[in-house]
């Protein structure tokens, strides 16, 4: 914790190997949150870019002052989402992509016989309310601590756990509800 | 009320437990036997979940990603930068001259690999457009557009894989171009006057192929291969889709045009041969190459008029510059 500080102290103030150790060690937390959040690898590796982007451009302004660095990341990430949701909106319909990538080439078999089950895991998540989808995804996708989550969505802990748990029961309720629901 | 807290509480310690790896299900349930049957079905969906969230970027991706980066941090320690947000078009064009005669073309080279969507595509294009430009002789133009066509053959290629098919319109409709152009200059036969007519054109101060750079890349050319090997001389081109070296021409200022006319007739018997082997090259592959995007589910119908319209303007406009170049 005190050397991701350091780094962005020093990213603060300029020193672009900095960043670069930063990027690198957020660079997949972000794009399994985008990939997670949007279910369009495409979109979410564009709108990946555009946040160390926006990040690069706005360090300078960054206080900490009780936000840490990977919970203003996050602020980004989401605020980038949310843009790109915005413009899609205002486009005719373009329809998701709702297949997930492939997780490791090298596990091709694999993955493609788990994928179908996933999609109907990443559908369910629709059932979920907009905070309950946010939580799960800086979670299980962006790897936050509860307190990282509760500083990002401007929530308390007990907030973030309480939608975290009314999360996991309602994706539960949904998958057995669906065809599947024996699996689960 | 008092046992709903407690479960909560335990949910939420298994939870974390799970996510950092330390616990599996059988050893959190093993803890609280109690609460097992309730546990059981909320920890399968949490793992579930967590596997479902288990994505990594592609390498391609991420090698893309960091070279943008690199790129936008290069660019932020110059200032001056901030000038281009604001630039007409005609100063772009001024600039990206500059950094292909003056500075070398590194930063241009840089941009030869973006793809459409991408902020320096436009540098791209404009680099392209203006070696086109600034190429004296037909035959050089001639390789040019090849070129030219192979990459927005390679771009589309890759749009299609990428689903990004947006832009495919555009880079149909260049390709398109780009036939006609070669086509033209097979037509008015220049590209067979313009070898024959070298030899004087070396003569005077003007504009004229003399040494060759052969520059030949792939598509898995590494992009940290780009910005560690500027180009130091001015216009050069690369293509993403053919290992066929392409005979790219320096332009040379009057103080080398006695050394290049010492080897003269050499070289333009060279260069007939290097041109008919890109041109025979060409019309083998990227006929073939376009069929293929024709045949794609994901390339749009409107799209695919546009490329009918290339594949069948591509046979006729090579056929007419090998004609032209055996001559």
């Amino acid at each position: 914790m005190q050397e991701e500080l350091n780094l962005v102290q020093r990213a603060r103030q300029g020193d672009q190997e900095a960043f670069a150790r930063l990027y690198e060690a957020h660079f997949d937390k972000i794009f399994r949150y985008m990939v997670l959040k949007i279910r369009n690898q495409t979109e979410a590796e564009d709108i990946t870019q555009q946040v160390f982007v926006k990040a690069y451009e706005s360090i300078g302004s960054y206080q900490s002052q009780g936000v840490p660095f990977t919970a203003w990341l996050f602020r980004i990430a989401h605020n980038q989402m949310v843009d790109y949701v915005r413009k899609q909106s205002r486009k005719p319909t373009v329809p998701l992509d709702e297949s997930l990538p492939i997780r490791d080439e090298t596990d091709l078999e694999h993955d493609v016989e788990t994928k179908i089950e996933m999609e109907k895991v990443v559908l369910a998540t629709k059932q979920l309310t907009q905070a309950q989808r946010e939580v799960i995804s800086l979670r299980f996708a962006g790897g936050l601590s509860i307190t990282e989550a509760a500083k990002t969505m401007r929530k308390s802990e007990g907030a973030i756990k309480a939608l975290q748990h009314s999360a996991i029961l309602s994706l539960r309720k949904t998958l057995l509800a669906g065809e599947y629901g024996g699996k689960y | 009320m008092g046992n709903t807290k407690e479960f909560d509480n335990i949910f939420n310690e298994c939870l974390e437990h799970l996510l950092t790896g330390q616990e599996t299900i059988e050893q959190c349930l093993q803890r609280y036997p109690a609460y097992a049957k309730e546990l059981e079905p909320l920890l399968r969906t949490v793992v579930l979940m967590h596997k479902v969230a288990d994505v990594k970027p592609s390498e391609e991706f991420r090698a893309r990603a960091r070279y943008q980066m690199q790129l936008k941090m290069a660019q932020a320690e110059s200032p001056k930068k901030r000038m281009t947000r604001v630039m007409p078009r005609w100063a772009v064009a001024v600039c990206t001259a500059m950094l292909v005669f003056v500075l070398g073309g590194s930063a241009v080279l840089a941009s030869q690999n973006v793809m459409p969507g991408n902020l320096l595509y436009a540098v791209k294009l404009t680099t392209e457009n203006l070696q086109v430009r600034l190429t004296g002789s037909e035959e050089s133009k001639t390789e040019l557009y090849v070129a030219m066509s192979n990459e927005r053959i390679a771009e589309m290629d890759w749009m299609v894989n990428n689903n990004k098919t947006q832009n495919l319109q555009a880079a149909a409709q260049r390709l398109n171009n780009y036939y006609t152009s070669i086509g033209e200059i097979a037509m008015t036969g220049e590209t067979k006057t313009a070898f024959s007519s070298s030899a004087a054109a070396s003569a005077g101060p003007i504009a004229t192929p003399s040494a060759t750079t052969m520059v030949a890349t792939t598509q898995t050319q590494t992009i940290a291969a780009l910005t560690t090997e500027p180009v130091t001389t001015g216009a050069t081109y690369t293509t993403l889709v053919n290992t066929t070296p392409i005979i790219i021409p320096d332009t040379v200022n009057s103080n080398n045009i006695a050394a290049a006319g010492s080897s003269n007739n050499m070289s333009n018997s060279n260069r007939a041969s290097q041109l008919l082997n890109t041109l025979n090259s060409n019309a083998a592959t990227q006929p073939s190459e376009i069929q293929q995007l024709l045949n794609s589910d994901k390339v749009p119908d409107s799209v695919k008029t546009t490329l009918r319209a290339a594949l069948a303007q591509s046979n006729v406009v090579y056929q007419s510059a090998i004609d032209n170049a055996n001559h």
